[in-house]
């Protein structure tokens, strides 16, 4: 067996379990899949922690250099220099899309669990459909595993982000 | 405006809290893609027995989750160093890197399943581009860069064009065609690119900079990026019903069975509504704009059409428009069109995942974005030792390949630069 198909043996047996505690299959259901969530979302804000602490210098740089730029840009359009505005627009609007275009690619941080959490719900669940107890446009009764988890993650991931500033606010600002 | 502001964010958030959930599971997924399978066993296209890959199509190139990984390192390192060019990049893998494009090309032109892994690579893109638009509007939104009536004349006209174009063409256009037309799109990128590295671009970037430095005192000593917006004209009450009414035709067309005239109809009353709003007058650090609100929309239809068309995110074309052709300050655009850019591609998804139901493969995006996160860990790292022009020459010359090759690829059938 490849270090792959091991790694997403072991993987699987980790989050199929909290599914397995519970006799009853739909309590498990929601179980699991609420720590799938959690899973997600730890893992989420652990990586993007990882994210901004290691380009915390080269983020400020950018934002800065933009802040900077527009600032000058503002300030020839009160001067009545449309032309130096516009030139300078120019360039703040460059530095925008450095900084846009990095702290994009540092979300991903925060997003990759859920789309692998979603990808193994999909090689577990994908033919399996949940009963819903009322009927909705277009799904019907039944509902698939993606319904389930994505407003779980946003509802953990608010819960979390408050318990964490919770402890912050008591533990670190004091 | 504040209130305002919140009532647009909440709108977002409620469209999104109920659309990707509904998105993201639709009784067509199991039966589009298992029919698709079913009718290319039936013809003698795939067999059936063979070892299933991409979407657990039996037959289909394996999906090589190490492969996507290090592509995507690829792009996050582009998404930190040079910005926009990573959307094209991610492009490119799907189509070609992963070896999708002439997988679905061999079923030949029309053939559901080429259709079905076309529609596929393109919301695997849109995906990509609506979660990072997810995460950078909620930002703005806490720095207080949100305009919410730029916001709404840009959503009016993006999210007709972004369900329009998908529902004129999903299932419509060949991979093939496909493949033609966002090498034209990457092109056209390419010559923006080169221009800016002439030296007729160069000196004007030079002079632009010392006008940036004339105006330095001045910012150190009147700059304050505190000072928000006031709206002082403009009808928010035409504005929610226009936003309203083609949200509506978004619905309609994804939703109901039948009579897409409806939608039609309903898009195009949205659209001419947005010309009864009239200009929009408000200030930003003291210093009055006006716009006419039919400006946004119509940049806002042309530019989600094109991004949903070719499954990228438009944000590379929204700044551009509002800063060039509006000439309104780059901060007033920088977060809004990060908020239209997530309202178009939740539409454009919900288009395609319901109203089509084309199915994607999570792992597989899952795998990208970590491979993005790591790459955008590497590009700041590097790019002080590589100048920026040199940064732009390396893209103005992949931009000028893959544009040609994919053109040529997409129109004649072959490739004129190499691998042929």
């Amino acid at each position: 067996m490849g270090f792959f198909a091991w790694l997403m043996e072991l993987v699987d047996a980790f989050l199929i379990t909290p599914y397995r505690w519970p006799q009853d299959p739909v309590l498990g259901w929601w179980l699991g899949t609420f720590i799938l969530a959690l899973w997600s979302t730890i893992l989420g804000e652990i990586t993007l922690a990882i994210a901004f602490r290691a380009n915390r210098f080269h983020v400020t740089k950018t934002t800065n250099e933009m802040a900077e730029y527009h600032d000058r840009s503002m300030n020839a359009l009160k001067a009545g220099n449309k032309g130096a505005y516009k030139a300078i627009n120019k360039l703040a609007n460059e530095a925008f899309g450095k900084t846009f275009f990095l702290q994009i690619a540092m979300a991903s941080a925060s997003l990759w669990p859920v789309a692998c959490a979603l990808g193994w719900m999909q090689a577990r669940f994908s033919n399996i459909r949940f009963p819903l107890p009322f009927t909705l446009p277009v799904l019907g009764e039944t509902a698939g595993y993606a319904f389930i988890f994505i407003p779980l993650y946003i509802l953990t991931r608010i819960v979390f982000g408050k318990f964490k500033r919770m402890i912050i606010s008591k533990f670190v600002d004091r | 405006m504040k209130g305002n502001i919140k009532w647009i964010v909440c709108l977002t958030v409620i469209i999104g809290l109920v659309a990707l959930p509904l998105l993201m599971e639709t009784p067509a997924f199991a039966d589009k893609l298992s029919d698709s399978i079913q009718q290319a066993v039936g013809d003698g296209k795939i067999d059936k027995k063979a070892e299933p890959g991409f979407l657990g199509i039996p037959g289909a190139p394996g999906v090589n989750y190490i492969l996507g990984f290090l592509w995507a390192i690829w792009v996050g390192w582009i998404f930190s160093t040079v910005g926009a060019f990573g959307g094209i990049m991610a492009g490119v893998g799907h189509i070609t890197i992963f070896g999708l494009g002439d997988y679905a090309k061999d079923f030949g032109k029309g053939y559901p399943l080429n259709k079905l892994v076309t529609d596929s690579i393109r919301v695997s893109n849109q995906w990509l581009v609506g979660l990072s638009g997810l995460i950078s509007s909620t930002n703005y939104y806490r720095m207080g860069r949100l305009v919410a009536p730029l916001g709404i004349c840009l959503a009016i006209g993006g999210v007709g064009g972004s369900w329009l174009i998908p529902d004129l063409t999903a299932g419509k256009i060949s991979l093939k065609a496909y493949i033609g037309y966002f090498g034209i799109a990457v092109l056209a990128l390419g010559i923006i690119l080169f221009r800016e590295t002439t030296a007729g671009g160069q000196a004007k970037r030079k002079k632009a900079k010392e006008a940036a430095a004339a105006f330095e005192k001045q910012a150190k000593d009147g700059g304050d990026t505190k000072k928000g917006v006031k709206v002082l004209e403009g009808s928010w009450v035409m504005m929610f019903v226009a936003l309203g009414v083609v949200v509506a035709s978004a619905l309609w067309a994804n939703l109901a069975g039948g009579a897409r005239w409806v939608a039609y109809i309903l898009a195009l009353a949205g659209w001419g509504l947005t010309f009864f709003i009239g200009t929009i007058r408000f200030t930003f650090f003291d210093v009055e704009f006006k716009f006419k609100a039919f400006i946004p929309m119509l940049g806002g239809i042309f530019i989600a059409a094109l991004a949903s068309f070719l499954g990228v995110g438009g944000g590379f074309l929204y700044v551009p428009f509002l800063t060039s052709v509006a000439g309104l300050p780059m901060f007033l655009v920088a977060g809004t069109s990060g908020l239209v850019v997530l309202v178009g591609m939740i539409v454009s998804i919900f288009s395609y995942m319901v109203g089509k139901g084309v199915p994607v493969q999570w792992g597989f995006i899952g795998a990208e974005l970590l491979g993005i996160f790591v790459g955008s860990m590497i590009g700041p790292r590097t790019s002080k030792y590589i100048p920026d022009i040199w940064l732009k020459r390396l893209f103005v010359v992949l931009a000028f390949y893959v544009g040609i090759r994919y053109i040529t690829k997409g129109f004649l059938g072959f490739s004129i630069v190499p691998p042929f």
